[in-house]
Order: structure tokens, then C-alpha cells, then sequence
């Protein structure tokens, strides 16, 4: 079968990503086109998000594949994670090694990531500064790109979807290979007039939103050059464009302000097997250019170079070392700095990994990061991994990880004229989590069991308070966020059913542990649900397939002190699909029609911005593969 | 004590249920909010969580967002930024939302709506139509707007200066301070001109008037051009007397603060002495004095900083209104003019002013 554009969402331990096909988690030989940083995450829960070859936001995509909780500002508009009941700001975000997340603002708006530019996003969960560095304090999230084959082939794709309120979105990605080079190029445009009507018990009648339109395009191009067996160069550049109007409050009218971001993404990534081990050397450059027009623009515009270099190598079958250091310079325009800001950081880290036995691995990272002449918090992380009981297709597999994770202040933080504060701490945490996994194949059935429990103390919280009449940045929150997770999956098999399962339950208690301030110590961070989780079944038939998805979430407060009017209500949303493949022209068809929320729940992920009622989509999927043919 | 009052009560209402001489037609109870305060909780910009508050003078106790309350679950909008009550109406300017709720000010049921407002921030009437101080944009001169009280329409413009902010109306004209200028404008409502524009300082706010019949208005201070405050906020007196120019009102004196404030203040009950704040610290001058003590009157340490201040003139008791940096519900402080504590109550998020009725 070829790469089908079908939600795959796989949920893996570490080492059980790296070594599915193998029947032991003993250590595995790092190949050289690995993502090598992901072995090294021994103990900590990963999970695996396939892109395919839907036009839609990462926001999108993580919204209807995980029950994290979004801060959406309306549909298709500012989108911010909150991981583990953590900030937006507390989640790295990192493109082919590099932190992606806004240096003026410290996060990322998952609406601005077009995932058709990515193959896969892979999510780490927990603090983990020591391999992510600053910001992964919640969790990571990687985006980035396969593997190249370096096998003669052509791929090509061609996405076209049609959905309610003047959605129009168009993929096409070209692949061509053969065993020295491989060629991609991906190009996207997505329109939606967003003209949705609501009614929202706030406002009393219905409203059709008028200012909501957003148009967003992209096109990337990869080049990967196989110099020899052993050495490999890629480079990758990539240009995405968002404009959108901001969709305003329920209640205001007239509104105008518009948000145009511009971003460019440049890496250079050079690979060698040398004696040394593998040695691997990025350089990424990113541009973020943003303007806010309100009545008049507002520029916000960032650049980074980054420099990468790290060593990963096989000491023998029981130990892996990997360690490199990186280096960042940015610049950064606002009016609200009194002159461009430029800054230097400087990371330098290590790993081990030891297998203990056969069945028993640990790993250990260190990380200690310096940024405009200071030191950001050392960061350490332990972590293992141990099989109990495995036999045959039947496996447990038990992980903890101890971690520490820290976040720099943002520009904003320290250089925001009038109020920044060049002194201000980096946020701090420190984190425990340990899970267990039981997956198991009986003949045509096959099902996974995953449980977690975590707990994070942050301390130094940056918030913005007046002093005077002026708001400074100071380190005062603390919060103490603990939580369970729980995943059940399933596939059965029979003849030409499939019937796939997935059930994830997230409880968060995210607590805000500041006790200068009485009225809002011991209260759940605001937009953290207790509750969240998703249901997702799928049933093929043949070359029918059938897919329902429900999303929970609970209630949310929009404040800190949880108060009744300030929260808001727990909603379920089901979207379900029905599609049909087939082959003609040695081209893959996937028909697909779509419709989301049909219960038309009004809900809200930021209070008083409505979300779109019932709604529909039909796209067309062609996927022209000529790998053994060519 | 107690006992006695209640035997009064029992009296009272006895002797209405016997005598039948109560006239309900001439006193009916026009409704729950006939007296207290109002505290007006603007909300966290873009969330439209903006609310009006009422303290129940009788027990004290706090009744929160009226207008959702009374209305149906209704919003009142976007950054509620002031509430002016006229007789048995109240106008709620929401600035995001570009609109004025009218309201009735016993009840809160909601009676108008006034759109096609662009910011709005205050509300004043004068013989009959209300007007209402515009920001416009924030690159465009704010204005004043005429308001048809009747048809609940707005109607003509008059420009007035960057940042139109608060307004008070005194002897036929409209004192409009411009919170993103330096200048006062004196608008003649009738000629529907700006009569004089008088500078007083950086951005100017709260308008009042003493008992000498004299205005004044708090002007915040400025800041230069990387943002440093340069601690110039002011207190300046204008003379509003009319002389044969009508245009002859001019500066009488200008109080330097030595500091930068926010740009709002009270008057007590006599009208002869106004209180002002900078972050939780709050400042009293009398209005004969020419000097600003830099010594507060009270600091508030408890207060992550003051944002609203008022002065109740039945019970003369000082109100100040603490946002906890909209984090949540706010917090309203209240004090003796002397500057002792008596209480403090939880109003709505980011409170910013009160009404007294």
C-alpha cells in the first residue's frame, strides 16, 4: 500500500518507536538517516502524529488527534497549546532541531504551522530542557520532514477540499528521487471566508461573523544529496504566508484589526558515519515577520541563525553518547524596543544511553545554555525504560523519567519598552512522570493499554503586574500541575473489516501556588479542563471507510480564581466521515466527505469568541506513486 | 439596637398594611439598585467579560454583573468603560464593543442599545441629549457625539482633540479632556463648536468640579520617548466663568504632582478637597493648596495597583478599585477620607470606576 493519507496515530514509547519491528528493546544500531535525538528521550511518553496530506493547521490536526487544550481565539485564528495544563509558552516547538517558538513572544500559534509543509509532528511530553532546551517545560513539539528514500521513484500529490463558509484548500507535493538525490516540493493555498453564523447565549440572537476571513499559502522545497554511503547534505527552505482578520469578541462589531505573518525557514543539514561517530551539523535561519494593522501597523519582526553540531556515537552495543553544542543569534525589530535587540545563546549538551540488561535501558542528559551573558538554569534529565514481561507480540513496558525544565525570557520580557526587565529569572521546573505500556497481538486483534501519571513544580513564573503605571515582568507565580493520562487503542482485523479504537483521558490539575496573592492560591489555571478526552473509531470496509470522532472537553475557567460567570461550559464535539479509495491510472483516489460538530454545539476555547456550529467538507485526494515503475 | 429597628420596620409596615395611607402609586420601590454603589468592571480586553457590580448600602453585600444577571445571561460587552445615570436611565459605554447599553437604573433591564460608536468612553447629558466622548481611533482626532435621548440615535460630531476622554458638563458647555493630547476642549453644544482649547498637561482625565465652581482636571504626566515616565502628572484648576468672550475660561493654577499618576480623581462631598492615586498609593489635596504633599494619604499594600477611584457623598466613604491584574475578579478597597481602612469586597474583573446613586 502506499503512503495513504489516513489519521495514523500511533502512541510508542521511545524505544518502542525505534525498535518496532525488532523483537527486543536492546539497544538498536543508530542509523545514520535517524532522528537521532529521539533515542535518547529513554522513559518519557512520544507520541507520533503521521501529516498526510491534508491542508489543515497543526492546530487543527493536534485539536482532532490528542485531547490537548487549544486557546483558540475563533476557526482558523490564533491558536495557543496548552500542554499539561502549562503556558503556551512553557511547550517547545522545534523545526529540524531549531526552536521555533516566537523570541518576542516565546510561543508558537499553531494555526500559523500549515501541516501539509510537514510530514510528521512527533510530541514529547513532559519537561525535558536537557534535550529541547528552553521551554520545554509541558512538553515538545517536533515538526519536520521523512527521511529521504534515495530509491528511484516519483511520487506526486494532488489535495483539493470544499468545505462550508467559502473554504477552499489545494495541496500538491512532487517527490522525485533516485539513489543520489531526492527532490521535494510542496506548495499549499488555503481560503476560508469564515462568514459562520452563531448564536451565543452572551448576545442574545444570531450573529453571522463578518470579520473572520483568513488566506494562507506556503510552498517548501527540499534537496537531499547523498555524497556517499556515509555522508548525507539536505537543505530545505520554506516560505509560509497567513492573513487574517481577527475575528473579534461575540459582542463587538465594527471590528478592523488584521494579522499578516510572513515566515521563512531555511536549514542546511550536512550528516557524516565518521570514526567519530555520527557527526551531524544544521544551520537554520528563520525570519518571522508580523503586522498587526489595527488603525495603523504594528511591525514585530525576528530573525534567528542558528548553528547546530552534535556527535552521536555507538561507544559499543550497551552505550550511546551523543553530544554537540548549538549556537543562536537573534535579532529582533518592534516599537515597542527602543532599537533592534540582538542576542546570543549558546547550548552545550550530552546523553548517554546504557542498557543495563537486555530488557532494562537508562539514559541521562545534560544541558547547560547561556543567553545574553547569562546562565540559563543546568538542566538534567534521567530516565528508564524496562520490559517486565515480554513474549511473543505481547509486551509491558514500564518508564519513568526525573527532569528539569527551564524557559529564558522572552525578548518582550526583558527589552519591552516601557516596563521590560532585564533581570527578570528564567521560569523553572522540575518534573517526575512514570508510565506504563501494554500492548498485545492476538491473531487479528491487537491492542495497546497506556497509562501515566506526572507531577511539575514551576517556580519563577513570569507575569506581567503594574508597578506604577507601568507592567514589569517579575517572577511570581509558582504552580504545581499533576495529571494522569490514559490511552486505549485497538485494531481488529477480519477479512476486509477493520475496525480501529482509540480512547484517550486526560485529568490535568494545574494549580496556581501563589500565596501572596490569598484570592487565587490553590486555583486551576485558567483555560486548563480538568477533563479532556477524545474517542475515535473507525470502520473500513473494503475501500470504505467510516470515521467518528468525538472530543470532550470540561469546564474551563477563564480567570484564576474560578469563580461561577467566569468559566466556560464543557463541551462535546462529533465529527464524522465517510471516504472511498480506489486505484485508476495507477493513482490512488480518496473521496472524502465530512461533517464536524453535528451535535452544532455552541462552544468557546477563549471566552466570548465562538466556534463554527455544524459544518461540512468534501475533498479529493490523488496520489500518484510510481516507485517500482520509474 | 437591632431589635429596636426591626420593631420600627414592623411599625412602619403595619401601620402602611392598616392605615392604607402608604401611597404605593407615589413611592412604589422603583427598583432593586434605587440606592448603593456601582462599580463598573471594564474586563480583560477582548473578552467581553465586562460587568456592573452593586454594593447593597443597607448590608453591604455585593451583587455581580447586573446587566447578565437581570438580562438573561446578555453580555454587556467589551472593556465597559463608565456608567452615567440620568434620572431613571443608566448608560453603559463599552469601548471595544462600540456601543452604549441604556439601561434602566433601578432595575438594569436592559432597554437600548446605541450603536455606531467608534471607542466610546464617556457619557454626559445637557439639556435634554446626552453626548458621549469618542476615541475615534487611535490615529485619528476623538470627538464628541451628540445622543438623541429619545430615538436612542447618534447624531452630530464635534471634533475635539486626540484621545477624547472624560467629559463634564457645566453652565450650557462641555469640558472634553484628551487623554492622548494635553489640552482640554470647551465645546459649546448649541454652536456644536469647540470654543476654546485650553493646554494643561499630559494626558488629561477625570474632570471635576469644586465648590468654588471651579473645574479640574487630573492630567496623568508623560513619558519620553523610550517610555521613562517623566514624572510631570499635574492638577490644574480652570475658571470656567463666562465673560463677555464666552471663550475667556483660562487656567487659574497648576498643581505639579511630581510624579505620574493616573489619571483619574475624586472630590469629597464638599467639593473642596480631591484625592487621586499613582499605583496603590493615594493622594489628598485640599483645593486652596498650591503645593502636592508627596506623602500619601494610604498605600495599600495588599493592592497590586489602583485603577478606579471614587467617593461615595452620603457616607463620604473613599472607594478605590484594585484589577489584582485582571488575573481575576477585582478587588474594591474602602476607606475614610482620612485614609483608614474599613473593608474591601470582591467586585468583576478589572474594575475601573464607581457610581454612586
Amino acid at each position: 500500500m502506499t503512503r495513504i493519507a489516513f489519521f495514523i496515530f500511533l502512541i510508542v514509547s521511545a524505544n518502542t518507536a525505534f525498535a518496532q519491528t525488532g523483537d527486543t528493546t536492546y539497544l538498536k544500531e543508530v542509523r545514520v538517516y535517524g532522528i537521532p535525538v529521539t533515542s535518547y528521550a529513554t522513559g518519557s511518553k512520544v507520541e507520533l502524529l503521521q501529516s498526510g496530506s491534508e491542508v489543515m493547521t497543526a492546530s487543527d490536526k493536534l485539536i482532532n488527534e490528542t485531547s490537548f487544550y487549544f486557546k483558540t481565539y475563533g476557526n482558523n485564528q490564533l491558536s495557543t497549546i496548552a500542554l499539561r495544563g502549562t503556558t503556551a509558552s512553557q511547550t517547545a516547538v522545534l523545526w529540524n532541531g531549531i526552536n521555533i517558538n516566537s523570541p518576542t513572544l516565546g510561543q508558537t500559534d499553531f494555526s500559523l504551522i500549515p501541516l501539509f509543509l510537514f510530514d510528521e509532528v512527533s510530541i514529547r511530553y513532559g519537561s525535558a530542557s536537557a534535550l529541547y532546551g528552553s521551554d520545554a517545560i509541558g512538553g515538545s513539539i517536533l515538526i519536520g520532514q521523512r527521511e529521504p528514500l534515495f530509491q528511484k521513484h516519483f511520487d506526486g500529490t494532488f489535495y483539493q477540499l470544499a468545505g462550508s463558509f467559502g473554504k477552499f484548500a489545494t495541496g500538491i507535493k512532487a517527490t522525485y528521487g533516485n539513489d543520489r538525490w531526492e527532490f521535494r516540493t510542496k506548495f499549499f493555498r488555503s481560503v476560508i471566508e469564515n462568514d459562520f453564523t452563531f448564536y451565543s447565549p452572551a448576545v442574545g440572537y444570531s450573529k453571522t461573523q463578518n470579520h473572520a476571513a483568513v488566506e494562507n499559502y506556503g510552498i517548501d522545497q527540499q534537496i537531499h544529496y547523498k555524497i556517499s554511503e556515509r555522508q548525507r547534505i539536505s537543505a530545505e527552505g520554506m516560505y509560509t504566508y497567513n492573513f487574517r482578520e481577527i475575528q473579534p469578541a461575540v459582542t463587538n462589531d465594527n471590528a478592523n484589526e488584521t494579522l499578516l505573518d510572513r515566515h521563512i525557514r531555511l536549514s542546511l543539514n550536512y550528516q557524516i558515519d565518521s570514526q567519530i561517530g555520527i557527526l551531524s551539523v544544521t544551520a537554520g535561519y528563520v525570519v518571522s515577520d508580523q503586522d498587526y494593522t489595527d488603525d495603523v501597523v504594528s511591525n514585530v519582526e525576528s530573525k534567528q541563525l542558528t548553528a547546530l553540531v552534535a556527535v552521536d556515537k555507538s561507544l559499543n552495543p550497551k552505550n550511546n553518547l551523543r553530544y554537540g553544542l548549538g549556537y543562536s543569534h537573534y535579532n529582533a525589530s518592534s516599537e515597542n524596543f527602543t532599537s533592534k535587540i540582538s542576542e546570543d545563546r549558546y547550548d552545550a549538551f550530552v546523553s548517554f544511553r546504557h542498557a543495563l540488561r537486555q530488557f532494562w535501558l537508562i539514559n541521562a542528559n545534560l544541558r547547560q545554555s547561556f543567553y545574553a551573558g547569562r546562565y540559563a538554569p543546568f538542566a538534567p534529565s534521567l530516565g528508564t525504560e524496562f520490559n517486565p514481561f515480554h513474549q511473543g507480540n505481547s509486551k509491558i513496558t514500564v518508564r519513568a523519567q526525573v527532569a528539569r525544565g527551564y524557559r529564558v525570557p522572552t525578548l518582550n520580557d526583558r527589552y519591552w519598552v516601557p516596563g521590560g526587565n532585564p533581570d527578570v529569572l528564567p521560569e523553572d521546573a522540575f518534573h517526575v512522570e512514570t508510565g506504563i505500556n501494554w500492548s498485545r497481538k492476538v491473531d487479528t486483534w491487537s491492542y495497546s493499554l497506556d497509562g501515566t501519571i506526572y507531577k511539575t513544580w514551576i517556580s519563577d513564573m513570569i507575569v506581567w503586574t503594574p508597578e506604577g503605571n507601568v507592567w514589569s515582568p517579575t517572577n511570581l507565580h509558582k504552580v504545581q500541575s499533576y495529571g494522569a493520562e490514559l490511552n486505549a487503542k485497538s485494531t481488529f482485523t477480519s477479512g476486509q473489516y477493520k475496525l480501529r479504537t482509540d480512547f484517550v483521558y486526560s485529568f490535568t490539575r494545574s494549580l496556581n501556588k501563589t500565596e501572596e496573592d490569598p484570592l487565587f492560591n490553590n486555583k486551576q489555571l485558567a483555560y486548563v479542563p480538568l477533563h479532556s478526552g477524545r474517542l475515535f473509531v473507525s470502520l473500513a470496509i473494503d475501500n470504505w471507510s467510516i470515521e467518528t470522532r468525538l472530543n470532550l472537553t470540561g469546564i474551563r475557567f477563564s480567570t484564576l480564581d474560578n469563580v461561577e460567570g467566569q468559566s466556560l461550559d464543557p463541551y462535546g464535539l462529533l465529527d464524522t466521515s465517510i471516504s472511498k479509495r480506489f486505484l485508476l491510472w495507477k493513482t490512488n483516489f480518496d473521496l472524502r466527505a465530512e461533517a464536524f460538530n453535528l451535535f452544532d454545539v455552541y462552544y468557546e476555547n477563549l471566552k466570548n469568541h465562538s466556534m463554527p456550529g455544524r459544518h461540512y467538507a468534501v475533498s479529493i485526494l490523488l496520489n500518484f506513486n510510481n516507485k517500482h515503475t520509474l | 439596637m437591632k431589635t429596636f429597628r426591626g420593631l420600627v420596620l414592623i411599625v412602619l409596615a403595619t401601620s402602611c398594611f392598616v392605615l392604607t395611607s402608604c401611597d404605593d402609586e407615589d413611592n412604589p420601590p422603583a427598583g432593586e439598585f434605587e440606592n448603593g454603589v456601582f462599580v463598573v468592571n471594564e474586563g480583560n480586553f477582548q473578552d467581553a467579560d465586562g460587568s456592573i457590580s452593586f454594593i447593597n448600602p443597607d448590608d453591604g453585600s455585593v451583587k455581580q454583573d447586573l446587566f447578565g444577571s437581570v438580562n438573561n445571561g446578555l453580555a454587556l460587552g467589551d472593556v465597559v468603560q463608565s456608567m452615567t445615570i440620568d434620572g431613571d436611565h443608566a448608560y453603559v459605554v463599552v469601548n471595544n464593543s462600540n456601543k452604549i447599553e441604556v439601561v434602566n437604573a433601578n432595575t438594569f433591564v436592559s432597554e437600548h442599545t446605541i450603536q455606531g460608536l467608534s471607542l466610546p468612553r464617556y457619557f454626559a447629558t445637557l439639556n435634554g441629549k446626552g453626548y458621549v466622548t469618542e476615541w475615534v481611533s487611535f490615529t485619528d482626532p476623538g470627538r464628541v457625539t451628540t445622543i438623541n435621548l429619545e430615538d436612542h440615535t447618534a447624531g452630530e460630531s464635534i471634533t475635539t482633540d486626540y484621545g477624547a476622554e472624560n467629559i463634564l458638563a457645566h453652565d450650557g458647555l462641555l469640558y472634553v479632556s484628551n487623554s492622548f493630547s494635553n489640552t482640554v476642549s470647551v465645546v459649546d453644544p448649541e454652536e456644536k463648536e469647540v470654543i476654546k482649547t485650553i493646554e494643561v498637561g499630559s494626558s488629561p482625565g477625570t474632570l471635576l468640579l469644586d465648590s468654588d465652581d471651579m473645574i479640574w482636571v487630573i492630567c496623568g504626566g508623560g513619558y519620553d520617548v523610550e517610555y521613562n515616565p517623566l514624572n510631570d502628572g499635574k492638577l490644574v484648576r480652570l475658571n470656567p466663568e463666562k465673560s463677555e468672550d464666552e471663550s475667556a475660561v483660562s487656567v487659574v493654577k497648576a498643581i505639579e504632582l511630581g510624579t505620574n499618576v493616573t489619571a483619574k480623581a475624586a472630590t469629597n462631598k464638599a467639593m473642596d478637597s480631591l484625592f487621586y492615586y499613582s499605583g496603590n498609593s493615594v493622594y489628598s489635596i485640599n483645593t486652596s493648596a498650591n503645593d502636592a504633599s508627596s506623602s500619601p494619604l494610604l498605600t495599600e499594600g495588599d493592592a497590586t495597583g489602583f485603577y478606579g477611584i471614587g467617593l461615595d457623598p452620603q457616607d463620604g466613604l473613599l472607594y478605590l478599585a484594585d484589577t489584582k491584574n485582571f488575573a481575576g475578579n477585582g478587588v474594591v478597597y474602602r476607606y475614610t477620607t482620612s485614609g483608614k481602612p474599613v473593608d474591601n469586597k470582591v467586585a468583576g474583573r478589572g474594575p475601573n470606576g464607581f457610581v454612586f446613586k
